[in-house]
């Protein structure tokens, strides 16, 4: 089922990658023109100087314009943040293709996620500034670790022992993003703000196995695959002359960037799977009848009719 | 910062005021005459037979034994000069710590004073009186320091002449600020007897109070030295251990080193160990527990850097050699070199980070046993002949042993020790010049940019521009005819000089002394097609019609090169035609322009200056070249496109 939903909504995920590769665009334009506008546009070679191995170009590039670099790295982030909001559009139309019995188009999913926006970005800004305070509670923590640490402890197992306090706090942080993630979920199904947390919550805290171990399984395949491609990447050399070593080079990456989404696709479809078969009975999860927002179209409505129970039975499914 | 450093130095901290040695015209002084001019009889003319009890819960030293000194100079002496190192770290007047805003390499003022007391100094030959109650309470012309005292002498030593000098002292330890001191049970044990100065041939004494940007400078001799410690510690330290004692619940252990200048050591009861022996050195290398990637790393780079060094400057002259790799809260503990003793550091996960700091550090440390070790140079008069020469021979081996990605390599990214040095070179080229004491430096980053990096980074772009086995050649005279000896500046120069010509010694000695600077320019690349004339012409054999040619019958191109600043290296200039064909011209690099010119059927489309990035010191790559196809930069803009786009995938929903 998992595996047929992603099928399905393969236009959807090529619709999202497609999305973050012009967003990666907007975002990398400004600092790649400062840092080639070092020498490299001008040296014959062009900006394959920079990426000689030795780093010798590249260090004297990145002397040359570090003042420049480094605002424009600021300019930067600060477009990609807007971007990160901005992508919960293409994400939550690639959560409706992943939901949706029928295939939809890239119009009906911008819909949809221009509709749940608003709702999606509170959430999404409300995860990040918990996750925010939660970290800067935990990284306190750490420091306490380190202050008061046995003397008689080697300096390795203070760090494990910190990591470990660090990967045990990140869990509740885990848990919080898990929650956004199937809230966000919720959502896209038709639930409102309040009910879709607190069905997402429910769900989240009784299969956290499920869904955090098969979050952890696709972040391990998106790692392996950026680690893997990074190998590649360096072996191809793209200081040596051939266009071909270039368009091999971003094949590699595009397909590293698509595998990540695909892998993050197939987590999202199982979650979705999951939502559906969860029983949820605490009340609060009831969903909207009807969303104000988009006006229900094609499968969506039907099966909010089919799983969507009537008021007397609130978010049980 | 800065400002107020610069204040202090310039109140008087500078060290040739402090009688450093430092000749007035460095480049007309060569390394005084040692007594024993034969390097494979080097000059025994400070030797130490100590023995020194440590408590490691007060972290005190109890020593007593006798210098045999022999005056080495022309001059009858009446006093005697000492260095109290430690008393560096007594209080927060000292010039050591003094300025607010910490102090030394580390930054870092430490958390616990350390001090050494002298109790008795007689001289055997001299009578049995204690003389130390007549030595200065403080260094000359600094109320507040004690590291630089004069003892006066009851009658003169003359030339030549030998006497035993009996010392006993209490010293305490400091929390590590660096060089020595104690964390936890760790013990960095440096700097902690009374030191004799070194006197200089001409009957000048090289003393100087301790300040935080300099090193030291002393006399070779033979140490015999007897530590006892707590049993279940763990000693390394400077010469081959000749006996071991137990008795209530201590050990006594007995060291000899010979033809050494300092003696160091360590001790701490969690220290793991491993031994081997590395081109018939005993290897002896301490390191924290769970630092076993990190002992396997530095063991790995010894295996090739000893015998690399030892081919390069002449044989490891000792028996062993003891590497202490500290514990990282004792880390300002590392990166340190003492006679066939030396420190090195990184945490624990350092080995297996893609960046090869601990690697870099043990094999620069290791090469200081010829760059100051061997060649026992003025360290705060003229820091760049340890501290520079030796951050050269450590790119060269790191080089050779690393490749490309000799600092760091990951993920296909790979970074150059000389490429990273060379940032800090530049960018800090007109700070200052190399050649200066150590305390004349306005800060520690600028002592470290120009003296470390900038000396490296000169003595690669002479080495590319006039011949790398030159340069070999010349550092091996150098380290040859200075071996067991006190070299100064000219030395090294004098060396360059006979190998590789006045070209070469003038650059290297303008970029060292004289804050010497170069920046290779493209100036302007311009085509003018050539055609024959058109139009109607007149001639005794009647009216011809030549018609104005739709293209150029040939090309004149002309490449303007420009050289500013005040160094001069020949370079190669490298022209590429439309057709793609390349050709190389070679300037001489004298005068402030060359122009080349190019006529044919071809134009000039691109040129560089110095295609193969050889001058190093060059001030700016970017103006090197220049290619009338502006390129775009797709290789950049789809390399940070892909981190872009993994950060939105961190980042976003």
């Amino acid at each position: 089922m998992t595996v047929r939903s992603v099928r399905r909504a393969l236009p959807a995920i090529v619709w999202a990658y497609v999305f973050r590769l012009l967003c990666g665009w907007i975002i990398a334009s400004p600092l790649a023109r400062a840092l080639a506008a070092q020498g490299a546009t001008q040296h014959p070679r062009g900006d394959a100087i920079l990426f000689e191995r030795g780093g010798l170009e590249l260090t004297e590039a990145l002397r040359l314009g570090g003042a420049v670099l480094a605002e424009e790295a600021k300019g930067s982030l600060l477009v990609a943040v807007m971007l990160g909001f901005v992508s919960l559009v293409p994400a939550v139309g690639l959560l409706s293709a992943l939901d949706e019995d029928a295939r939809s188009g890239p119009s009906e999913w911008t819909k949809r996620g221009v509709a749940l926006w608003p709702r999606s970005s509170v959430m999404f800004g409300a995860k990040w500034f918990a996750q925010g305070v939660y970290w800067l509670l935990a990284g306190l923590l750490v420091v306490f670790i380190y202050r008061k640490a046995p003397t008689h402890w080697d300096e390795r197992s203070v760090d494990l022992t910190a990591l470990g306090v660090a990967l045990l706090c990140s869990l509740p942080a885990l848990f919080l993003g898990l929650v956004e993630e199937m809230a966000r979920i919720e959502l896209v199904r038709g639930a409102r703000l309040g009910g879709a947390l607190r069905r997402a919550v429910r769900l989240t805290a009784s299969r956290p196995i499920r869904i955090g171990g098969s979050w952890l399984l696709a972040t391990l395949i998106g790692a392996a695959l950026t680690v893997a491609v990074a190998h590649l990447v360096g072996a191809l050399d793209v200081s040596r002359p051939g266009s071909a070593r270039m368009v091999g080079v971003f094949v590699l990456h595009q397909a590293a960037i698509f595998g990540i989404l695909c892998a993050r696709s197939v987590w999202l479809a199982y979650c979705i799977e999951l939502g559906r078969g969860f029983d949820g009975s605490a009340p609060g999860a009831e969903r909207a009848p009807v969303d104000l927002e988009v006006a229900p179209r094609g499968p969506v409505p039907a099966r909010i009719e089919t799983h969507d129970p009537p008021a007397e039975a609130p978010g049980g499914r | 910062m800065t400002r107020l450093r610069a204040l202090l130095v310039s109140l008087g901290f500078a060290l040739p005021a402090a009688g450093s040695g430092g000749s007035a015209d460095p480049l007309s002084a060569p390394s005084p005459t040692p007594v024993a001019p034969d390097a494979s009889v080097p000059p025994r003319i400070a030797s130490y037979a100590l023995e020194a009890r440590l408590d490691v819960a007060s972290h005190t030293l109890t020593g007593k034994g006798t210098l045999t000194w022999q005056n080495p100079s022309s001059v009858s002496t009446n006093e005697l000069w000492f260095h109290l190192y430690l008393n560096a770290f007594k209080n927060e007047q000292s010039l050591f710590l003094r300025s607010p805003f910490g102090a030394g390499r580390s930054g870092s003022h430490g958390s616990d004073f350390g001090y050494i007391d002298v109790t008795r100094l007689a001289v055997r030959e001299l009578g049995a009186e204690n003389l130390w109650p007549r030595a200065a309470k403080t260094s000359p012309g600094d109320a507040d320091d004690e590291t630089d005292i004069r003892l006066p002498l009851p009658r003169e030593i003359g030339p030549g002449e030998k006497v035993n000098i009996e010392l006993e002292w209490t010293s305490r330890l400091p929390s590590i600020v660096e060089r020595t001191g104690y964390s936890g049970s760790f013990h960095l044990v440096g700097q902690w007897f009374p030191k004799l100065a070194k006197r200089e041939p001409d009957g000048t004494w090289a003393h100087f109070a301790f300040h935080p940007q300099a090193e030291f400078y002393a006399d070779f001799g033979d140490y015999d030295v007897t530590l006892n410690v707590p049993r279940g510690f763990v000693v390394g330290a400077t010469g081959r251990r000749v006996g071991d004692r137990e008795d209530a619940g201590r050990v006594e252990l007995r060291y000899h080193a010979e033809r050494v200048h300092d003696f160091a050591w360590t001790a701490w009861d969690r220290f793991r160990e491993r031994r081997e022996r590395v081109d018939g050195v005993d290897v002896q290398l301490l390191y924290p527990p769970g630092h076993e990637a990190n002992a396997e790393d530095e063991l790995e780079v010894l295996r090739d850097a000893l015998p690399h060094m030892s081919r390069r400057y002449g044989r490891y002259p000792h028996p062993t050699l003891t590497v202490v790799h500290p514990p990282e809260a004792a880390r300002n503990a590392g990166g340190m070199e003492y006679p066939a003793f030396i420190t090195t550091g990184g945490p624990w996960w350092a080995a297996r980070s893609g960046a090869r700091a601990a690697p870099a550090v043990t094999v620069h440390e290791l090469g200081h046993q010829w760059f100051q070790g061997l060649l026992a140079s003025n360290e705060p008069a003229w820091p760049f002949l340890d501290e520079g020469v030796n951050t050269y021979a450590e790119t060269q081996f790191m080089q050779t042993r690393f490749g490309t990605g000799s600092l760091f390599s990951l993920g296909g990214l790979e970074v150059s020790d000389l490429a990273a040095r060379r940032v800090f070179a530049i960018a800090h080229g007109h700070d200052g010049a190399i050649a200066e004491p150590a305390a004349r430096f306005a800060t520690f980053q600028d002592l470290g940019a120009l003296v470390y990096a900038r000396t490296a980074v000169a003595l690669a772009s002479v080495a590319n521009a006039w011949g790398t086995d030159g340069l070999d050649r010349a550092l091996e005279r150098y380290t040859r005819d200075q071996r067991f000896r006190h070299p100064a500046p000219k030395d090294l120069l004098d060396a360059v000089r006979a190998e590789l010509g006045d070209d070469a010694h003038d650059t290297l000695k303008t970029a060292l002394f004289d804050k010497g600077w170069v920046d290779y320019e493209l100036g302007a690349v311009d085509c003018v097609g050539e055609q024959k004339p058109a139009g109607v012409f007149d001639s005794e054999s009647g009216r011809t019609t030549v018609e104005r040619a739709r293209a150029a019958d040939t090309q004149a191109c002309r490449v303007l090169v420009r050289r500013k600043g005040t160094l001069s290296f020949p370079v190669s200039i490298e022209l590429e035609m439309a057709s793609g064909a390349r050709s190389r011209a070679h300037w001489d690099g004298k005068g402030n322009w060359t122009t080349l010119d190019h006529e044919g059927s071809d134009r000039v489309v691109a040129a560089i200056v110095d295609p193969d990035r050889e001058i190093l010191l060059d001030e700016n790559f970017a103006n090197n070249s220049f290619s009338s196809r502006a390129k775009f930069a797709h290789r950049t803009l789809e390399r940070a496109t892909y981190l872009a786009e993994l950060f939105l995938g961190a980042l976003g929903p």
